[in-house]
């Protein structure tokens, strides 16, 4: 699920932080900057893990603050194909399964990719699988576990795919009816032991 | 800003929480100087991990144990992060578990799951 990574980035300290020692002012700018943040074709930075260099401070004319290149090193969220997660549900739509590991919200189970063969029930507004005539149902905020596919890095749209959307009548990318999404995991549950995790205690019990 | 090296190494949960903790996420959010997301993040580790979690030298132990297995290094952390109980839930963790082990080994890989990564001072429950 994570991995350690090292990054290389010119940090700026304001002058009124220029009191302050160097690894406080610098890791509070380097907090700011990458903590909960998705660095494209990265994952998503967890926290800090340490700094391994800070450079010497360099001034520009007309900037009161001091920048430094510093090097440090960043837990990242970053799954890879084939790893299993357990996460619950958050959300259903006919899109499919919406998982929420806690810190991380945008994974997706498409239909696709649920076990065969599965069924979106309008009134429940829930999935559900039918398996040797049972129904299960997959329950919201109930643990599942999923196995990764893929993971895709969205690049920001620019203002001219915006533009072209709202002219072209579907949901601009950016705004509340479809958010953006920087990284998107996407999982399939349709294997031994994938699914929702009460599915399988139940099976033990019953044997 | 530039991606020196984009993975160092694959970290477990276990680990993940030694960092978060030492960065203050358990705390209260008042008090703690970590970011709310580090707190989130924490709690929701947490709480996957069944309320506690092993430091570097427990793991070392169950990493040296399982040496004689032949595992990858990423279906070593799946084991530590998922600390499966059955054969199902081995099966999701090891790649191909059927033809590379026998059901003798896959018996003592739960064993040994059980007994470095299950056992907690506090839960006396036992997995039947």
């Amino acid at each position: 699920m994570f991995i350690l990574s090292q990054l290389e980035d010119n940090v700026r300290i304001a002058p009124q932080d220029l009191g302050k020692p160097a690894e406080l002012a610098i890791s509070a700018a380097l907090e700011k900057a990458f903590l909960d943040r998705v660095v494209p074709n990265l994952g998503l930075v967890v926290t800090l893990h340490d700094i391994l260099s800070i450079g010497d401070g360099c001034v520009y004319p007309s900037d009161g603050g001091a920048h430094y290149k510093v090097s440090f090193r960043v837990i990242v969220f970053r799954p890879f194909s084939g790893e299993l997660l357990v996460g619950k549900v958050l959300k259903m739509t006919r899109d499919g399964v919406y998982v929420d590991l806690g810190f991380f919200q945008d994974i997706l189970i498409a239909p696709g990719d649920m076990p065969e063969p599965s069924y979106w029930k309008e009134d429940d507004k829930a999935w559900l699988w039918r398996m040797e005539g049972q129904d299960l149902f997959f329950e919201q905020g109930m643990p599942l576990r999923v196995k990764v596919q893929s993971v895709d890095f969205n690049a920001v749209p620019t203002l001219s795919q915006q533009q072209e959307q709202a002219d072209g009548g579907e949901a601009v990318v950016g705004s509340k009816s479809r958010p953006f999404v920087p990284m998107e995991v996407k999982g399939r549950a349709d294997g031994d032991g994938l699914g929702m995790v009460h599915w399988y205690v139940a099976d033990d019990e019953m044997e | 800003m530039k991606i020196v090296e984009e993975n160092i190494g694959l970290l477990s949960n276990d680990e993940v929480l030694a960092v978060l903790k030492d960065r203050e996420a358990d705390k209260q959010p008042v008090i703690s100087r970590a970011a709310p997301s580090e707190i989130q993040a924490y709690t929701a580790l947490l709480q996957q991990s069944g309320g506690s979690f092993r430091d570097r030298q427990q793991l070392q132990t169950f990493i040296d144990c399982l040496k004689p297995f032949g595992l990858t290094h990423w279906e070593t952390v799946h084991l530590i992060n998922h600390r499966p109980a059955s054969l199902v839930e081995v099966d999701l963790c090891i790649e191909d578990c059927e033809t590379r082990f026998d059901d003798e080994q896959i018996e003592q890989l739960l064993t040994l799951v059980q007994e470095h990564l299950r056992n907690q001072p506090d839960s006396g429950e036992q997995a039947s």
